[in-house]
């Protein structure tokens, strides 16, 4: 019988970090983006992008969207009726690593100032 | 559950089709629940790429009709999802009133999601602060 310890409880819990920060932030962005599209100047993201705050709010947000994202699709592709195998879990959790590597390198340049 | 045994049961087993949650609505409203996660792997990744542009092309993105589409969209998504979220909150962690181990007393669940919403709107209100007046 098998004794290792399942990793399930790390992106669990990742699902459930994200799921917070989804509720909590996301509304509040959209909203601006949206009224910053019908011409209401509000969503200064290139600004904020280079404070220390909103470099790494940013890089929380955008992280734990995708940690959360990816482990819902993992998951409901069984609702689809496509089961499962490790090629599926390590290109969804794959993304999710890659995407929130892009997000450190991203807002950490921005903060210190690599680029524009 | 590992063995070497050989098994010789053969377990009937149901066969499913794809479309299997499409004639009910509780169905239907948990895909939908399980959906909002594309939107929002969506959104997460516009953030991304927005972050490396400058403010006048990020002003010029934002004003195209199909970006303001995709944002209504998610902004629905996102609605959705943080409702649902915050309903199955007290479902999915139980918290207790008390510390005594004998006194199973929860705290109610109306609280519970009420206290959600209320850091919700918090959490609004400082977002929009932080990106109208901080910068």
């Amino acid at each position: 019988m098998s004794t290792r310890r399942s990793d399930e409880p790390i992106y669990w819990g990742l699902f459930g970090f994200g799921g917070m920060v989804i509720a909590f932030a996301l509304p509040a962005i959209l909203t601006l983006m949206i009224l910053q599209g019908f011409g209401v100047d509000c969503f200064k993201l290139a600004a904020i992008a280079k404070t220390w705050w909103g470099a790494g709010a940013l890089f929380v947000i955008v992280s734990a969207s995708m940690w959360h994202g990816f482990h819902r699709i993992y998951h409901g592709l069984h609702d689809l009726c496509i089961h499962t195998t490790r090629v599926h879990h390590y290109v969804l959790y794959g993304l999710a690593v890659i995407f929130s590597l892009a997000a450190l390198v991203i807002y950490a340049s921005k903060f210190f100032g690599w680029c524009a | 559950m590992e063995n070497n045994v050989k098994s010789y049961r053969k377990p009937y087993v149901r066969p499913v089709k794809a479309n299997w949650w499409t004639d009910r609505g509780f169905y239907i409203a948990y895909m939908i629940r399980e959906a909002t996660a594309v939107l929002a792997v969506v959104v997460a990744l516009e953030l991304l790429v927005l972050s490396c542009m400058s403010q006048e092309s990020i002003v010029a993105f934002l004003k195209n009709p199909l970006v303001i589409l995709v944002n209504i969209l998610s902004l629905a998504s996102v609605m959705y999802h943080t409702i649902t979220w915050f309903n199955l909150m007290p479902k999915a962690v139980r918290m207790f009133a008390t510390k005594k181990p004998t006194d199973t007393k929860l705290i109610p669940a109306k609280l519970i999601i009420s206290a959600e919403w209320i850091g919700a709107a918090v959490a609004f209100a400082v977002i929009v602060v932080a990106c109208v007046c901080l910068v």
